[in-house]
């Protein structure tokens, strides 16, 4: 009896073992990044994952800067895997035309990280965006309330919370749309929070001044903004019957 | 392990020294390489097929790489992963490890045989930890551990001397952070 439970827990101690890797390096997959940019002009990156993984990989993501020494934290992007073996993510148009961007794509295990090629785009293409909604310039419609907007507004600040227009309008009105970082061409989404989740998001106020006090309304999240800038940083706003916390719908166009 | 020697040394025993080459396995296997080790301690003879040994052990283990890639989460509203490195200035293992053989099969003066012990340990690492808005620091970590040893040998008795050649798998309990897994393979002498 006492000899077979010893012989059993050689066994078992032996059973147990799992060969080590020869190299650091092979407890990590091998991943290859290729892009593609898409007829509408949205960027695609694909990553394939190559290798016996040693460890499940726990998170799968992409990152680009615009310097070659991009971190796995510059402008991350957190992604769920298509398959066992690839993972994808297509950006939208947010890229600055004549900038060059640096994409990495990344995989994380109990052990460490591992990191694919970096592809370097340059000029990503911006093809205008097309709203659902077609009106003349400075055009505004709060509510049941039909004015303008003051012409070409600028950027009224720039701060760590991003880049904030603020846009007159007759009335008394005032649009406040306030962007992650500057806007390009691009689709992007309404938030209701002011802290930021990059970087498709924007927050859009509208205030209204009665002479004796403001009121300030909201517009409600995940609605789209249309965004179509010229290479010259001019360009044009445009949303169409967003609904706010008052229950008024927004449609505006101006140029900045 | 002097105490420990010499607390035997009284015993109707013999004197064992084996050098051995360590090799970690689990996550602490990523990091160590290959390294060296040595045990010594008392080992009775085989009566009726078994025999006690008391061994200690110590060894120096070498990290695979000067730099380790890794990587700090930040939890707030979103998760955000930054990326770092690790260097491991100092790993060092140290065990206490009483087990028993039984010979399996003995053909004039060699014999094979196997055996178990329950280690007791303790590793002691040194690592500095870079991580930009995570962590930058040295840190120091002590971890003790209870574990289970097989292992199993050919011996071969000459004059009032015993060669061996040994291999044996280390299994730990507990989490990772803690434990030592490794295989050895060793070759010792018993007089």
């Amino acid at each position: 009896m006492k000899k077979t439970l010893l012989y059993f827990l050689i066994l078992f101690t032996f059973f147990s073992c799992k060969k080590n890797k020869s190299k650091y390096e092979d407890y990590f997959p091998e991943l290859t990044m290729t892009s593609v940019i898409l007829p509408d002009g949205h960027l695609q990156l694909n990553c394939s994952i190559k290798g016996e993984e040693y460890w499940p990989l726990t998170h799968y993501g992409f990152s680009y800067n615009d310097s070659s020494d991009v971190q796995i934290n510059d402008n991350q992007v957190i992604v769920n895997p298509t398959s066992e073996k690839a993972f994808t993510h297509i950006f939208p148009k947010n890229f600055h035309p004549n900038k060059a961007y640096f994409f990495k794509a990344w995989v994380t295990n109990e052990a460490g990280y591992a990191e694919s090629n970096i592809i370097e785009i340059n000029h990503v293409m911006t093809t205008d965006v097309t709203p659902p909604c077609s009106n003349a310039n400075n055009y505004f419609q709060y509510g049941s309330y039909t004015g303008s907007t003051a012409n070409s507004p600028a950027f009224s600040s720039t701060n760590s919370d991003g880049i904030k227009f603020e846009i007159s309008c007759t009335n008394s009105y005032k649009i406040i749309i306030q962007f992650t970082e500057t806007p390009s061409t691009g689709i992007y989404d309404t938030n209701e929070e002011t802290s930021f989740i990059f970087p498709y998001n924007c927050v859009i106020w509208v205030s209204s001044y009665n002479g004796l006090n403001y009121h300030t309304d909201k517009v409600n999240s995940n609605q789209l903004v249309f965004v179509n800038k010229n290479i010259d940083g001019t360009g044009t706003i445009e949303l169409c019957g967003l609904t706010t916390f008052d229950n008024k719908t927004l449609t505006t166009k101006f140029s900045f | 392990l002097l105490v420990f020697t010499s607390t035997f040394s009284s015993l109707y025993s013999q004197f064992t020294i084996q050098p051995f080459v360590a090799s970690p396995t689990g996550v602490k296997g990523v990091y160590l390489n290959k390294s060296p080790g040595i045990r010594f301690g008392r080992a009775y003879s085989f009566e009726n097929r078994w025999r006690i040994r008391f061994l200690g052990s110590l060894s120096y283990f070498i990290p695979r790489k000067r730099v380790f890639k890794v990587y700090g989460v930040e939890e707030s509203n979103t998760t955000t992963f930054y990326q770092g490195t690790k260097s491991i200035k100092l790993f060092l293992n140290i065990e206490f490890s009483p087990g028993l053989d039984i010979k399996i099969i003995e053909k004039g003066l060699f014999s094979w045989y196997a055996g178990f012990d329950v280690p007791i340990g303790a590793n002691t690492s040194v690592n500095e930890v870079n991580i930009p808005h995570i962590q930058s620091s040295r840190e120091s970590i002590l971890a003790i551990y209870i574990g289970f040893r097989g292992r199993t040998g050919i011996e071969y008795e000459f004059d009032a001397y015993t060669l061996f050649l040994e291999i044996d798998r280390t299994y730990s309990m507990g989490s990772e952070t803690f434990t030592m897994n490794y295989n050895t393979l060793g070759i010792g002498i018993t007089f």
